[in-house]
């Protein structure tokens, strides 16, 4: 280094006599512990970067001055451990037996020391000295965890200097401590991780055998250890090191102690609990006890499942007062001064071209349209629960529940997703290797209501069952998830290995939600519905008004009309009269499309559509039809993706045939069931 | 305690970190940090986010909110582990 050594002010206390011998001090800690702040602190200008020899890893160092002394720090990757993971684990320790610093100073994050104190048991081994400065307390105090260095230093048998580098508080402390131990006026007698006693006996005979054969330098209780965690690069070496007596031994201790990796890292983890009990005490009150004494409920088995069904019915409740209103009246009010305003205006216009318009067009995709402001509470809803930090035990709390029904761990992801789009959760299963679990999970995934079906629901309800929307919703819904896990039993049951595998998730905090965050959540949902009512769903509108309206005078005369009635035999099982055979159809397009469809087909009677509706339609016949809607095949997207993620006709055919099957029994089940209880008969 | 970890994942009962922490005894930061070493040995795999499967796809922007944190599956190394 041929730079002038950056000069840093002395620590406070007493002037000491300056040292003349350089120290070379690496510098160790795992990746965003605010290593190259301190370094570049301490270096200033005479920072050098190059890369480690015959890597491709950065290597910088630099020369600093404290008190009058002279250290040159390197600067070591940033590493979780000193295992041969990766390149940069295999160059830190490298650096350290070869090279052979006079201290190392590992920073570490005050926040987080279990997690730091793991490469520290690593350093321990190694026969070079180590300071620890735990850098970030101020963020620490912020998060409420009580830091005692005094506590810690007694604990470890080492010096603990705290920091704040980003404020350089602590890091000319550091030097010093680190230039006191490396010159022996300090104290260094570590305590150091042992293994467990299950394995003690076999680490003990590795050490015997490899402590004459390992290369000088190379501590021969590191090295056993290393055997025992089975690091790759120190095996491979062994290999060589050993007589081939020794290393046969060896390799069958190895063999035959497979698991004593497991008794290495569990003493470490040990040790670490031991060192910071005294040292660390973390917040028993505020947001993190909130946090934990709300799990209690929000991821327990029973009052989990309770509480996650509860919001749901809440999110409907929700959305059925709030925007139910608005939603009546932009219909009432707005799409019916657009139909009159679009009729004046086409009044010169062939009658089919004003039809297209008005009674196509306007009553299919603009009815959809209206209800924006359902879309927008939901989508506000969900928005709420995510930014929370709810969804996040929705998630845990379904995935433990199908966790009992068979599905994979890997399932709970595309099945969340499923709400918003069954096309993304199609494609997400592809995450599973297993192709029996993928599969099942593939089947299963149509059957999670998407948002779109959701919306379907929440437009439909209010106008079929006015009394009582969001109890109905939730209902329905809630029998949608049933018939979730009844097809996952028999599934699993009889058509899938049965694979369970575990699955561990971390959880955010509970927090205040930012508004900002949950609006430009639910707009940019709300905006991409709007942009497929412009498209699809006015194709769709318009098509269907051409069904509709030809070759007859009347609707029952219609080609779609002729088409329905064929299936009418089927339907009458369910109630369903041919219009809602052919608005359950359409929705094989767009799930949209059946409030499109029924606005189109109900719409021409010339009433509003909530008033016809329940005067047409029985309310045996209007649950079955919802029922059948939830269920029914899902859009052509799904269809689609299914084909692509099992590239079989077979499974993507055997797919819809379940949800048909699936929606023609539950639908007569629920009409028949229904009409018989009272709810009215057939369809008018 | 690592042991004790893997074989509480592996038993399937329980599955979220201060469910684990209460169970070990421990802190929470303890059982993350666990966690980690778990997964830089391969004995569990983060699968905790959305990730490729939902790139390009047209559907991408409609789909449902992703559940924020993270979560890892025990892999066959981790449960062959755990059963020793």
């Amino acid at each position: 280094m041929n730079a002038t050594p950056q000069t840093i002010p002395p620590p406070s206390g007493p002037p000491r006599p300056a040292k003349s011998r350089r120290l070379v001090v690496g510098l160790a800690g795992q990746p965003n512990v605010g290593k190259s702040t301190v370094f570049s602190i301490l270096t200033g200008l005479t920072a050098e970067v190059g890369n480690w020899p015959g890597r491709t890893v950065e290597r910088r160092e630099g020369s600093a001055r404290v008190g009058g002394r002279e250290f040159h720090i390197v600067d070591l990757p940033g590493t979780y451990s000193l295992t041969s993971n990766s390149e940069e684990e295999r160059i830190a320790r490298e650096f350290i037996l070869a090279e052979r610093p006079d201290v190392i100073v590992m920073l570490a994050d005050a926040a987080a020391l279990e997690r730091n104190l793991y490469l520290l048991a690593e350093l321990l081994l190694l026969p070079i000295p180590v300071v620890l400065g735990v850098n970030m307390v101020d963020v620490a105090e912020r998060e409420g965890v009580e830091f005692d260095a005094h506590v810690l230093e007694a604990a470890l048998g080492l010096p603990v200097v705290p920091m704040v580098a980003s404020r350089n508080q602590g890091v000319a402390e550091v030097l010093a401590a680190a230039a006191a131990v490396a010159d022996g006026e300090q104290s260094y007698a570590p305590e150091r991780p042992e293994i467990a006693a299950s394995h003690r006996e076999v680490y003990e005979e590795v050490v015997g055998l490899v402590r004459d054969s390992v290369p000088e330098g190379v501590p021969p209780a590191w090295a056993a250890l290393k055997l025992l965690e089975g690091d790759r690069e120190v095996t491979d070496r062994a290999s060589r090191w050993l007589p081939p007596e020794a290393w046969q031994r060896v390799h069958g201790l190895l063999h035959e102690h497979e698991d004593a990796v497991l008794d290495v890292a569990s003493a470490r983890y040990e040790w670490i609990g031991r060192m910071v009990r005294a040292a660390v005490r973390r917040p028993r009150l505020g947001q993190v006890s909130f946090t934990d004494r709300f799990d209690r409920i929000a991821t327990h088995p029973a009052w989990g499942l309770a509480l996650l069904l509860a919001v749901f019915g809440g999110v409907f409740w929700l959305t059925f007062s709030v925007a139910g209103p608005i939603q009546e009246w932009l219909e009432d009010s707005i799409v019916a001064m657009a139909a009159d305003a679009l009729s004046g205006a086409l009044a010169g216009a062939p009658e089919w071209v004003s039809g297209l318009l008005v009674d196509g067009m306007l009553a299919g995709a603009g009815i959809v349209v209206t209800f924006v402001p359902i879309l927008f509470v939901f989508f506000l809803a969900l928005g709420f629960l995510e930014d929370t930090g709810y969804q996040s035990r929705m998630a845990y709390v379904m995935d433990r529940f199908m966790h009992r029904i068979g599905l994979h761990g890997k399932s709970f992801l595309p099945l969340f997703l499923g709400f918003g789009c069954n096309v993304p959760a199609v494609m997400g299963s592809r995450v599973i290797e297993s192709r029996p679990a993928r599969l099942l999970t593939i089947m299963l995934t149509p059957f999670v209501p998407c948002s779109a079906r959701l919306l379907v629901l929440a437009f439909l309800v209010p106008l079929f069952f006015p009394a009582y929307p969001a109890l109905v919703a939730w209902s329905l819904v809630v029998g949608n998830l049933l018939v979730l896990v009844l097809i996952a039993l028999l599934l699993d049951r009889f058509a899938f290995r049965r694979e369970r595998l575990a699955f561990v998730m971390e959880m955010p905090l509970y927090h205040v939600p930012n508004p900002r965050t949950i609006m430009v959540f639910a707009l940019t949902n709300v905006w991409t519905f709007v942009k497929r009512a412009a498209t699809i769903i006015v194709v769709v509108s318009m098509v269907i008004w051409l069904l509709v309206s030809y070759p007859g005078e009347h609707v029952n005369d219609s080609y779609l009309a002729m088409f329905g009635q064929t299936m009418e035999p089927i339907g009458a099982l369910m109630g369903l009269d041919w219009r809602l055979i052919v608005a359950t159809l359409s929705a094989f397009v767009a799930k949209e499309n059946a409030i499109a469809a029924l606005g189109i087909i109900f719409g021409a009677d010339g009433e509003g559509l909530g008033a016809t509706l329940s005067a047409m339609v029985s309310p045996a016949s209007a649950l079955a039809f919802l029922v059948v809607n939830m269920l029914f095949v899902p859009c052509v997207a799904t269809v689609a993706a299914v084909k692509q993620e099992t590239r079989s006709w077979g499974w993507t055919g055997a797919s819809a045939g379940l949800m048909l099957a699936s929606a023609l029994l539950v639908g007569t089940l629920v009409y028949q069931v229904a009409a018989w209880l009272g709810p009215g008969g057939a369809s008018a | 305690m690592l042991r004790q970890l893997l074989e509480k994942v592996a038993e399937g009962r329980i599955g979220s970190v201060p469910e684990l922490a209460e169970a070990l005894d421990t802190s929470q930061v303890m059982v993350e940090a666990m966690i980690g070493t778990l997964e830089r040995r391969g004995w569990l795999e983060r699968i905790g986010d959305c990730g490729d499967p939902c790139a390009g796809c047209p559907s991408e922007r409609s789909c449902g909110p992703e559940p924020k944190g993270s979560a890892w599956m025990l892999t066959a190394a981790g449960r062959r582990y755990a059963a020793r």
